[in-house]
């Protein structure tokens, strides 16, 4: 957390996880050049140059697409999660190459404009072999382009957490015509089994896993749990380690029940900043602290510590001899409700 | 997430993951079948003799052969074309080859070729049709 808006607030993980990023491109850049020179001696520069950039924003797309379910199935690939916006502004940053170079080849050497030429140089639209799928690619990269502009912490905040997750679950939108530019374009041509099953194998691994993850939080979410008065049973106090959470659903809404300096307090598991799993945090220096991006709140009232202004709904607890038990109700943001004594 | 997000999620996912597949699978079957690899087989070298030259200012054609008639089609491209997406047809619009940057381009032919097209498959348009 800080209190001013930096570019990047680096530390060590966010270096080591971008060295790695950037060996890896150009790793898969060089790779690519060898391959195609050594196949292909007369590939034109400009070729190479597209099929390149555009293969390595493919496959950055599909590993950025396979983090977040990956997280919600297994708590190890968590640290991929970490710094995933670096990944898919850099994500971009390869699309964009790809995409600025086929239009300079493409379409700068007309009297049409570029852009105007992408739209209307082939009208074939009610055909799928002859689709103009480079309208596909195009309205892409301009999904991605707003992502990778409103990444920062400035827009999350300015736009509202609500829009600004509305705005970057567009790339679910941007991965279908990404597909289809690929499947309506360059396969079109490019026939090989090898490409073709390849890029079907990763769109298949990508929504098995959405739906897989999704479908497993179904089960979280329709657990039953036993009631006493309209209080749910949760579990026994040594089912909960120190300074940290045991998650319950209470209304459909994820609650976490930390236990810390001989207390437990509830607060709604869904971190204020950019939705991280509080409950799968810890108690930091007396706050609950979001494993995402280290946001931190006061388990007593689910307020984020002076200066900072983000809040959580707060629950209340109660103790029936080691049995926890929480009301379902959730108070407003930021409310505060005493912590139960164990 | 919360809980209506992750709604959001897979209701997205469900719908992502029934009709991206039924889209590709009917992009892939009507898939054109030119194969570029196996019709359309540049030829590096040649040391046919040349039966007819035609010259325009983008293009310099040698069809080169033996009495049987012509076997090879030699373009030479002088300027690189204003659609560098380019592949050229024979005159049953089988695929000869594909070309881009200037250069000399060499593809076998059937000797009863009568023209050659040029067309850019990106933009579905014919850039320029050429008779032997």
């Amino acid at each position: 957390m800080g209190l001013d808006y930096q570019l990047v607030l680096w530390n060590k993980q966010k270096k080591r996880y971008d060295l790695v990023l950037f060996l890896f491109i150009v790793i898969y850049l060089l790779g690519f050049a060898v391959v195609t020179f050594t196949t292909n001696a007369n590939t034109s520069l400009e070729t190479l140059i597209i099929r390149a950039f555009g293969s390595l924003a493919i496959l950055m797309l599909h590993i950025i697409l396979m983090i977040g379910p990956l997280t919600r199935i297994d708590k190890r690939f968590m640290p991929l999660l970490y710094n995933r916006r670096h990944f898919g502004v850099l994500m971009f940053l390869m699309a964009a190459v790809h995409g600025v170079f086929s239009i300079i080849q493409f379409h700068t050497l007309g009297n049409v404009n570029p852009i105007v030429s992408i739209f209307t140089s082939n009208l074939d639209y009610n055909s799928l072999t002859n689709f103009p799928f480079q309208v596909l690619g195009f309205l892409a990269l301009i999904i991605l382009f707003l992502m990778a502009a409103t990444s920062h912490d400035f827009w999350l905040a300015n736009l509202s957490a609500k829009t600004w997750k509305a705005l970057h679950m567009a790339v679910y939108l941007a991965y279908t015509l990404v597909i289809l530019h690929i499947f309506l374009g360059a396969f079109q041509q490019e026939t090989s089994p090898l490409l073709l099953g390849l890029v079907g194998l990763g769109a298949t691994i990508i929504v098995a896993l959405h739906i897989f993850a999704g479908f497993k939080e179904v089960k979280v979410d329709q657990a039953k749990v036993s009631e006493e008065d309209g209080w749910h049973y949760v579990c026994s106090v040594e089912d909960i380690k120190e300074n940290r959470a045991k998650m319950t659903t209470c209304a459909g809404e994820r609650v976490a029940i930390f236990k810390y300096e001989g207390k437990l307090s509830a607060v709604h598991n869904v971190c204020r900043h950019q939705g991280g799993p509080l409950g799968e945090g810890k108690i930091v220096d007396g706050c609950i602290t979001c494993p995402w991006h280290g946001y931190q709140y006061l388990p007593g009232n689910g307020q984020s510590p002076p200066p900072f202004t983000e809040k959580v709904e707060t629950y209340n607890l109660k103790l029936v001899g080691n049995k926890v038990y929480i009301d379902p109700k959730a108070h407003a943001p930021g409310t505060p409700v005493d912590p139960i004594k164990i | 997430m919360i809980s209506s997000q992750r709604k959001r999620h897979r209701f997205i996912w469900v719908m992502i993951g029934v009709l991206l597949p039924l889209l590709v699978v009917l992009a892939v079957l009507r898939t054109p079948s030119f194969p570029y690899s196996e019709k359309a087989e540049i030829v590096a070298e040649t040391s046919l003799p040349i039966l007819k030259e035609i010259e325009s200012d983008l293009f310099k054609i040698n069809l080169r052969g033996t009495s049987d008639g012509a076997e090879e089609l030699e373009l030479l491209l002088k300027v690189p074309l204003k659609s560098p997406s380019a592949v050229v047809f024979d005159d049953q619009q089988n695929v000869l080859g594909q070309i881009g940057a200037s250069g000399v381009y060499r593809f076998p032919i059937r000797p009863a070729n009568k023209a050659i097209t040029i067309k850019d498959p990106i933009k579905n348009q014919i850039i320029t049709e050429i008779k032997l």
